[in-house]
């Protein structure tokens, strides 16, 4: 994604990041064009002025445009599975890696079976370190390296598999 | 559809809700 629209991981999680939510990012004109540009090569209908509106409104906006897409058909049951599909936050420190799981979607290729979504965002995390020598305070940044990623199962009845097409880096 | 890029700069309010949002469209249609 950030590479879709040119810009730094970090600089997404700037502007995106959870720690935004309620305070809202005031973002280029040419940075909306290259997001709506991507998501519609994707197939995601999506127009720049709908990221103005309030979330309601640009979520019916979209959830109207796109509503031929799986997700749309299968509203009910995805409805009725994030009815019991709890957020919880952890992070730490801020803005250097956030993980979204999103509400699961029923599947269609194996009976019982769901999507889980997640969304891992690798950024910088800016860190006021006081130093005890002395030496005047300063902000450093702080970003990974190397990161791993492993999706296991708890051998207990649940099945995990990385869906087709499932990473996107 | 979707490639206009209006002249005036605002504040997007919700963007972490938005993105996401259009990221969950976008896995729909089986891009990750």
């Amino acid at each position: 994604m950030a590479k879709a629209i040119a810009l730094t991981p970090g600089r997404v999680t700037q502007l995106f990041g959870y720690g935004q939510e309620t305070t809202g990012s005031t973002i280029r004109p040419e940075t909306l064009g290259r997001i709506a540009d991507a998501f519609v090569r994707d197939g995601v209908c999506c127009e720049v002025v709908w990221l103005h509106l309030h979330f309601d409104e640009f979520a019916d906006r979209t959830a109207e445009a796109n509503a031929s897409a799986p997700a749309q058909q299968e509203s009910d049951l995805s409805d009725a599975l994030a009815a019991g599909w709890v957020f919880t936050e952890a992070t730490a420190p801020p803005d250097l890696v956030e993980l979204r799981l999103h509400p699961p979607r029923a599947g269609n290729e194996l009976p019982d079976s769901y999507y889980a979504d997640a969304t891992l965002l690798f950024g910088t995390a800016a860190h006021d370190y006081h130093p005890e020598d002395g030496e005047d305070p300063r902000t450093i940044a702080i970003a990974l390296r190397q990161a791993l990623l492993a999706i296991g199962s708890d051998g207990a009845g649940a099945n995990y598999r990385v869906g087709r097409g499932g990473f996107c880096v | 559809m979707g490639a206009d890029t209006p002249s005036d700069v605002r504040r997007i309010s919700q963007p972490y809700s938005k993105l996401s949002r259009l990221c969950e469209l976008a896995a729909a249609c089986g891009v990750a």
